[in-house]
């Protein structure tokens, strides 16, 4: 147990772990979508969306029934009637024939599909366009709109499912995809949560390699590796090294994953926890019984199952490296393996792929074989290191 | 010294083992984006329509097909150019200006604002000239539809900067941290000669970086013209309306500083890329001699230039965004689809590229003797 504080300490190099947060925090600037949020373009047509759907989560509920559509449509009068005060005091619009939302309506369909505009036209157009999608009030509500009208005319259909495959569904799916509800989840929050498991498996992967390789080319390189050799006690001291680092990609993995995951609540996301995995515009999902927290916690743990195990690969490959520089190009080489194979294997992992003929369960199914593999090259490394001659050095 | 040095260098395997896992990456984009499928066939089919040079005799009924298929494609060519043809005849840069600062919100002020403006209208009277000179006029692959500008200058060459910036950074931290791995460092310092033998070895890392990172180049780019052939489309300029690609949400054609062909383009693109891996080169170089470590030296570096990639969004929409893209170095890479044209309304400005470079040479020239400096200092 000693000994294993002492390979934590030696991994934890305080220098590497200062720089691991700094690249943590640029990481998530580049790269991660909840950073972005909320920005628009997430599967959104603007910022406004999904703070909206948090609104509305939080007013009606993480779903609402088909007989509770009143609710919906009372929210929708509720804006219309802010708008047209809007209208009523907009000079310009006035002057040009539009005081309500309707007239509003019709202007601009007249407008755009008349071929060309004259000056006045265009200039009109102008100041629809600012009203109805620039102006951060009344844009706001536009959207807002937008937004309840996309639920309504999802209600009931299978979306995100071709006509052809719909005759493949059984009575079971087809029943599970025409539920008489709507899950309030939005898509953009699903966009945001698996392209963010993607750059989050390859920051881990990142951390790992950092950490490991340094750990291992250091022992290596102090000179120590014959000692370790030479008695029986120093050759158990590899397992504990392996063991070592497992755990620290475990502690670093649980923190990053529980991090991202704390950063729910400030981006206002963490109401969506309730709401079923599924959303009016995207319900192919095969989990979609479980609440999108439940899905977020297996999809994590997936990911964090696959790091954990992937430490092993990473400790075998850092083991090979007699120097920093070696060391660093099996990162390169090795990690974007990783990062490729786990992209591929956790991206929409319990998306119902019905076009593809894939079984659903394929992709966890070969992150379990990965992790036994992983198992099995641990043990077959640990048997190694305990009959290693210092000969072999 | 040099030579041993580099020699050594050249015998790192590992760093051979990289340059064919990039070589590997770089063929893949390459292959997905002209060689998948029929995509090659179709590019050579293309290549022949646009130099004139497809068959016109047919002996067999094969022949007939491709020749019918070729006189569908010469058409729709010939419209594609037409289409395009009147891009010019309205261009207005300063309207060009106006939609992009209206889609990014980037609102220049003062005495920017008319510096800005002076820019564009210089671009506007380069817009007159290439209508004088029917520059315009020249045949290559249409741009909106294979993007082969966009890939080559853009997705490609981003690629390459990183790679060979990282093949640059290892082959100079490998060969400076050498003595200290094999633990004859303290053997080479004793010595006024040894301790004088790390100016050599940094001379030599980045003579190396340079040659392995001109083979990988080479070696992309001859895989490159093997699946996109450029024969006979090398005099053409860069701003002729058939290259034109959309970017921003508008189709206007590259407007270059200078009259530049398509060979004139690629060679100084090239040489830039070159003095860019070489300024990396220079602070790899500094930053060992601060740390005499290559692996922090190497996580330091890839940490300052993510750094520099996240602050090289923030604007003050004044002069100062001027300098602090001048002096950011990781600009050349931001702005890397657009060299020598009209690109970021900050560097609007011709061999904005060259003015780059200096400065960066200056900042690392700088790093560099300091780190030498407290290097010498220690072992002293």
């Amino acid at each position: 147990m000693i000994i294993l504080l002492k390979e934590l300490r030696k991994i934890f190099d305080i220098r590497l772990v200062i720089g691991i947060i700094v690249f943590t925090v640029l990481f998530y600037n580049m790269f991660m979508e909840i950073t972005r949020h909320p920005c628009g373009g997430q599967c959104t047509d603007s910022s406004y969306d999904i703070p909206f759907a948090a609104k509305l989560v939080d007013e009606f509920g993480p779903k609402i029934e088909f007989d509770e559509w009143y609710k919906l449509e009372n929210k929708e009068k509720q804006i219309e009637e802010k708008i047209e005060k809007e209208i009523a005091g907009n000079e310009i619009l006035n002057s040009n024939g539009i005081t309500t939302l309707k007239e509003l309506y019709e202007k601009e369909n007249e407008l755009y599909e008349k071929g060309s505009l004259n000056e006045n036209e265009k200039l009109l157009e102008k100041k629809i366009d600012e009203f109805t999608l620039y102006n951060e009030k009344t844009g706001k509500m536009f959207f807002e709109l937008q937004h309840l009208e996309n639920i309504k005319e999802f209600r009931g259909i299978i979306y995100g499912v071709s006509k052809k495959d719909v005759a493949k569904l059984d009575n079971r799916d087809a029943k599970r995809m025409t539920k008489q509800y709507v899950s309030l989840l939005p898509e953009g929050v699903l966009y945001i949560f698996n392209e963010d498991m993607k750059y989050m498996s390859a920051l881990i992967i990142i951390i790992s390699f950092v950490l490991i390789c340094a750990y291992q080319i250091r022992e290596r390189l102090s000179g120590v590796m014959p000692l370790y050799v030479s008695t029986k006690v120093g050759r158990k001291i590899f397992s504990v090294q392996l063991f070592a680092s497992i755990i620290a990609v475990l502690i670093v993995s649980a923190l990053q994953l529980g991090i991202y995951t704390l950063m729910y609540y400030p981006k206002g996301l963490a109401i969506f926890w309730s709401c079923e995995n599924w959303s009016c515009a995207r319900n192919s999902f095969l989990f979609d019984g479980i609440s999108f927290g439940t899905y977020m916690f297996i999809f994590q743990m997936a990911v964090l199952m696959f790091c954990v195990f992937g430490a092993i690969f990473v400790y075998c490959i850092a083991r090979l490296a007699e120097n920093y520089i070696w060391g660093i190009i099996f990162s390169i080489i090795c990690g974007t393996g990783m990062f490729f194979t786990v992209k591929n294997l956790t991206y929409e992992m319990f998306d119902y792929e019905l076009n593809t003929g894939m079984s659903v369960y394929i992709k966890p199914i070969m992150i379990v074989i990965i992790c036994v593999a992983m198992c099995l090259i641990a043990k077959i490394r640990i048997n190694r290191d305990k009959a290693r001659d210092i000969y072999q050095m | 010294m040099i030579l041993i040095e580099m020699k050594r260098g050249f015998k790192n395997i590992f760093l051979w083992i990289l340059i064919a896992f990039f070589l590997v990456f770089n063929f893949l984009s390459i292959f997905e984006n002209y060689a998948e499928n029929d995509k090659k066939s179709e590019m050579s089919f293309m290549h022949s329509v646009m130099t004139g040079t497809g068959s016109s005799s047919a002996k067999d009924n094969q022949q007939k097909d491709e020749i019918a298929l070729y006189s569908e494609v010469e058409k729709a060519y010939i419209d594609y150019k037409e289409q395009f043809s009147t891009l010019y005849d309205n261009l207005d840069m300063m309207k060009i200006l106006k939609i992009k600062e209206a889609k990014t919100g980037y609102k220049p002020q003062g005495e920017y604002k008319n510096y800005i403006e002076k820019n564009y209208k210089k671009l506007q009277k380069r817009v007159e000239q290439i209508k004088k000179t029917n520059e315009y006029e020249g045949n290559f692959y249409p741009g909106n539809i294979y993007k082969t500008h966009g890939f080559l200058y853009g997705k490609l060459k981003r690629s390459l900067m990183i790679q060979t910036a990282i093949i640059m950074m290892l082959s100079v931290l490998y060969l400076l941290d050498y003595e200290r791995i094999n633990k004859t460092r303290d053997i080479v310092l004793a010595s006024k000669r040894g301790r004088k033998v790390a100016i050599d070895k940094a001379v030599a890392g980045i003579m190396v970086g340079i040659i392995d990172s001109m083979l990988l180049m080479t070696l992309t780019y001859v895989y490159y013209f093997i699946n996109v052939p450029y024969k006979n489309l090398w005099n053409t300029a860069v701003s002729a309306v058939v290259m034109a690609e959309s970017r921003m949400q508008m189709t206007y054609p590259f407007i270059t500083f200078g009259d530049m062909t398509e060979r004139k383009y690629f060679i100084a693109t090239v040489i830039v890329m070159i003095l860019f891996i070489i300024a990396v080169g220079l602070c790899s170089v500094g930053i060992w001699f601060i740390f005499e470590n290559s692996y922090f030296s190497f996580i330091f570096q890839c940490i300052i230039y993510l750094l520099m990639m996240t602050i090289i969004t923030y604007s003050w929409c004044n002069f100062f965004d001027v300098i602090r893209l001048l002096i950011n170095p990781v600009t050349l890479y931001c702005t890397g689809g657009g060299w020598f044209m009209e690109n970021d309304m900050a560097l609007s400005f011709a061999n904005n590229e060259f003015y780059c470079l200096m400065v960066l040479f200056f900042e690392m020239g700088v790093l560099s003797a300091t780190g030498y400096c407290k290097y010498r200092r220690r072992d002293k």
